[in-house]
């Protein structure tokens, strides 16, 4: 239950965070809007990671720290910028949809890497999923 | 849109395969290696890192450092911030083929903004929203059945 309420804390902030970006994207190019954003975000969860949990800043080993750098540099870098020039091009309601399949590559590397069980809900949901990324993306009939 | 759309759906695509591969290695990381906070910060850091000489050094791109460009993506930083703190704990606490289609109901949540602060810059349209709801609904059986 506590998964579930941190993902939808998730799904909310995120959201409001894609308006301000495009409501940005009409100042600024991607590249340099995730830079700034990147930047408040360091500095708010940089401060409360210090504050809270300095004991296990201080005992980070290198294997950690490199995982974790290889997670930013596929989530917060490529992607970030992938999908700010994605609604740059496309508009926030038809990249954001998108954008949002990545659950689909989620479950599949779980399932493949991980060992994690694949049900039937979770097959049903997620094909879903896939045709309505198809009514998003596909064009209207002429 | 702007340009060819399918370079921008391309895009799209790669964000979400690449978050895909990285919701499975936050899984592994936090689970095993570090705290949800630290690695939101290592992971946020190192972003940061790799994406500020290429930001201050592009100079093709329209840029400049007014007050709503700050006001804007400052905002979408703070928020991402939380997300991404949000994001790595739910990860912690349960399975990733529970967790990220939950993520999946942002879509849903973007729309209405779209519609309620951003008409002036984005039409949403019927299908947009079938696409969408399709979408929300998969999300909604996935997580009642697990919850079962």
């Amino acid at each position: 239950m506590l998964g579930v309420a941190l993902a939808l804390i998730y799904a909310t902030t995120w959201s409001i965070g894609l308006i301000f970006t495009r409501l940005g994207l009409q100042y600024a190019g991607a590249l340099q809007g995730s830079v700034i954003a990147l930047i408040f975000s360091l500095i708010l969860v940089g401060i409360a990671a210090f504050i809270m949990e300095f004991d296990a800043l201080l005992s980070l080993s290198l294997v950690a720290f490199l995982w974790f750098v290889l997670i930013g540099f596929m989530e917060k870098a490529l992607a970030r910028y992938a999908n700010y020039e994605a609604i740059r091009r496309l508009g926030v309601s038809r990249a954001s949809p998108i954008g949002a399949l990545f659950p689909v590559f989620a479950t599949l590397f779980a399932v493949i890497f991980t060992g994690e069980d694949i049900t039937i809900p979770i097959v049903v949901g997620l094909a879903l999923m896939v045709v309505g990324t198809f009514l998003l993306t596909s064009r209207r009939p002429q | 849109m702007i340009g060819n759309p399918i370079f921008g759906y391309g895009l799209s695509f790669s964000a979400a395969l690449l978050w895909g591969g990285a919701m499975v290695l936050v899984k592994e990381g936090v689970t095993d290696l570090a705290p949800p906070l630290v690695g939101s910060a290592i992971a946020i850091f190192a972003g940061t890192f790799i994406l500020l000489p290429l930001g201050l050094t592009n100079t093709r791109a329209k840029f400049h450092l007014s007050r709503k460009v700050l006001i804007f993506f400052g905002i979408a930083g703070l928020m991402s911030a939380v997300g991404t703190v949000a994001s790595f704990w739910a990860l912690k606490e349960a399975p990733v083929a529970v967790v990220t289609p939950i993520f999946s109901i942002t879509p849903l949540f973007v729309l209405i903004l779209t519609h309620l602060f951003l008409q002036h810059l984005e039409r949403v349209t019927f299908r947009i929203v079938l696409g969408a709801l399709l979408m929300v609904a998969g999300v909604v059986i996935i997580t009642v059945f697990e919850a079962l």
